[in-house]
């Protein structure tokens, strides 16, 4: 197999390696915002960033780029389906091609699920959930969430490598333009081993949770405390029009709703013209479902609650006491036509 | 088949803390609760229908923490694991320091079927179970939504959860390592008989052998309170009075 070193497209000797998964022809939402996410480090650093896709076979991708990018296939027919097994040796092949100081993986359930082990692999240093870059003194400065989503973690780049995953939601930039970039193939040995993969499993009817083509969502989070409370959301979102009722994660774990109507990194991912978080406390994984709604309002008991720092307008209250006093008055008002 | 879960103990979200002047640490207030991770809550669950169902003789519980950590794995006891011990680290360790530590107390102990939580929930890293199975050369899988073994076979089937709508499947072949993503099952309560056995058993303190498989951590992680974030409207007040202050507010904005 030929082991040359990948033709760079800058003459800089550091290199950053993005990881990427492809959709078909098109490179993954989550690729793009590792991309930019590279790209933005390159250019605090100066560094070439390089695309690096395990894949069964190569063909032309659309990549958006904001300039050049160097990309490589990793190709083998077992990566026709993923396994951690397989992305992580295709990843270590591409590290020793490419040299790389930082290897950014985009923080999707099979990229959380492979990137921990491919750093323990490499005796790199790993960090997970990158929301934010800053350059110190010629070296990139990391920020991670953590205790609670409460506080936050800065992380020097450390001599050496470090792999990194990147929280969803936080790069995903301005559209760069389309460039079809030149891809480098390396053929790399699989064995099938100890891990058998299967292939992808549909839900199968997964109801309309109307959570798409509504404008304002009210969402339940764990602070609802009973599922007898969803009535009081359900009242609330009756006040509006083209309303539905979303939830974070564990009222769907509970059981209070279905999944189809849980908001958040591995649930759907909504934009609309208000969303009403009450209950929720503001996890990374529920913001990178909901960030982009044009205005947010909280309703959470704990003033140093997460979500206040995205809410447009946040209700420090005991959210039952709350919205039956908002239902109360908003009715009121509608009554009296004003 | 024998089964090592993985606990980790941490405070609620809504606890009180501050970080330390060199920003070095985050320091809880005195008076947090401590409790088991949720996620681990349902890796244990997991753990204890395996034997509840005759494929698992022996379900053992172990952490790294602190000596408070010993009410989390009293806890697990009194749910129903056989065993527990801890591995006594007074500092707080990022993910790969806790997998190495863990890792070499797992070899040589022959588990079959490693269980940890998808995520600690104050640290949010959801990296020490592949870092653990890393360290040990063993199969794994993350964010499990369904586990599914046999009493013969030397294989578990994984479902892992890609999002709300889609899963992949994959078998491993054992010994493995399974994380557990929420809402796969739904933990159990103490039984009053695992609770009177668990009042006098012990549990096994381990000071850590330096860990033997990988120590890698960052040059330097300093912690810090978060930007305030869009400077919004913040209501407080009577119930009435907010009510009438975001009504106000949305009113202003055409959305009500
Ligand atoms: C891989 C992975 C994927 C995930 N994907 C998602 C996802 O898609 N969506 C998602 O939501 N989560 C997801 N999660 C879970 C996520 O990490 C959090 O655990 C979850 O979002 C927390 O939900 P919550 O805010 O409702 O609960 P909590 O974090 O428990 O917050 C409850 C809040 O309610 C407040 N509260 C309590 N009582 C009251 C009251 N009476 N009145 C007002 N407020 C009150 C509290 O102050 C607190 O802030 C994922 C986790 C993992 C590991
Ligand atoms: N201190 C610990 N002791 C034992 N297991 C742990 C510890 N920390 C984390 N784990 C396990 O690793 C999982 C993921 O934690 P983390 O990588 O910290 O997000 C947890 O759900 C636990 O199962």
């Amino acid at each position: 197999m030929a082991s040359r070193k990948v033709p760079v497209v800058s003459d800089s000797d550091k290199k950053i390696l993005v990881c990427g998964e492809t959709a078909g022809r098109t490179l993954d939402s989550m690729t793009i915002e590792a991309v930019a996410c590279a790209e933005r480090a390159a250019e605090m650093t100066g560094a070439s960033v390089t695309l690096a896709l395990p894949c069964a076979d190569v063909h032309e991708f659309d990549i958006m780029s904001g300039g050049g990018i160097n990309v490589i296939a990793l190709t083998n027919p077992l990566l026709k389906l993923y396994s951690a097994a397989g992305y992580i040796a295709a990843m270590e092949r591409a590290v020793r091609e490419t040299s790389p100081e930082l290897v950014l993986i985009p923080g999707t359930s099979r990229g959380n699920d492979f990137a921990p082990a491919l750093a323990v692999r490499l005796g790199a240093v790993f960090v997970p959930g990158v929301a934010s870059l800053k350059e110190d003194g010629g070296s990139l400065v990391f920020t991670r969430s953590c205790w609670h989503g409460k506080a936050e973690m800065e992380l020097k780049q450390a001599p050496g490598l470090t792999v990194a995953t990147i929280q969803p939601g936080s790069f995903a930039g301005p559209a760069h333009r389309r460039v079809r970039a030149m891809v480098h193939e390396i053929k790399i040995d699989l064995a099938i081993g100890d891990t058998v993969p299967e292939g992808e499993i549909r839900a199968v009817g997964e109801a309309d949770s109307g959570l798409r083509n509504a404008e304002v969502i009210v969402s339940a989070g764990r602070g609802i405390g009973r599922v007898e409370n969803l009535a009081l959301l359900e009242e609330t979102a009756s006040l509006f029009a083209r309303s539905a009722v979303g939830a974070s994660r564990p009222v769907c774990d509970y059981g209070w709703l279905p999944y189809g109507r849980q908001i958040g990194q591995t649930g759907k991912q909504v934009s609309p013209k208000l969303y009403m978080a009450c209950g929720i406390s503001g996890s990374p994984q529920h913001i990178a479902g909901m960030k982009s709604s044009a205005n947010i309002v909280a309703v959470n008991i704990d003033p140093e609650a997460p979500i206040f720092r995205y809410a447009h307008a946040g209700v420090v209250a005991d959210l039952t006491e709350f919205l039956r006093a908002f239902i109360d008055l908003v009715r009121e008002k509608k009554k009296t036509g004003r | 088949m024998k089964v090592l879960v993985c606990l980790c103990q941490v405070c609620d979200g809504e606890a009180a803390f501050s970080i330390a002047p060199d920003g070095l640490s985050v320091v809880p207030s005195e008076r947090v609760a401590w409790r088991m991770n949720r996620y681990d809550e349902f890796a244990l669950e997991e753990a204890l229908r395996l034997k509840d169902s005759g494929i698992a003789q022996r379900v053992d519980a172990l952490s790294v923490g602190p000596l408070r950590t010993l009410s989390t794995l009293r806890k697990a006891l009194e749910t129903g694991a056989d065993d527990a011990a801890l591995i006594r680290l007074d500092r707080p360790a990022f993910p790969a320091e806790k997998a190495g530590l863990i890792a070499s107390h797992a070899a040589g102990r022959e588990y079959d079927l490693i269980l940890a939580g998808v995520m600690s929930e104050q640290g949010l890293s959801g990296a020490t179970g592949p870092m653990i199975a890393a360290c040990l050369g063993i199969p794994f899988a993350t964010a499990a939504l369904r586990l599914e073994a046999g009493p013969l076979a030397r294989l578990v089937r994984v479902e892992r959860e890609i999002d709300s709508a889609t899963r992949e499947a994959f078998t491993l072949t054992l010994p493995a390592l399974v994380t557990v993503q929420s809402g796969i099952n739904r933990p159990r309560y103490p039984s009053l008989s695992n609770v009177m056995r668990a009042k006098t058993q012990e549990i096994g303190i381990i000071d850590p052998a330096p860990p033997a498989a990988f120590q890698e951590t960052p040059a330097s992680a300093v912690y810090r309170m978060p930007d305030r974030g869009h400077a919004g409207l913040i209501i407080r007040g009577t119930a009435g009075e907010a009510a009438e202050e975001l009504y106000r507010w949305l009113h202003g904005r055409s959305l009500l």
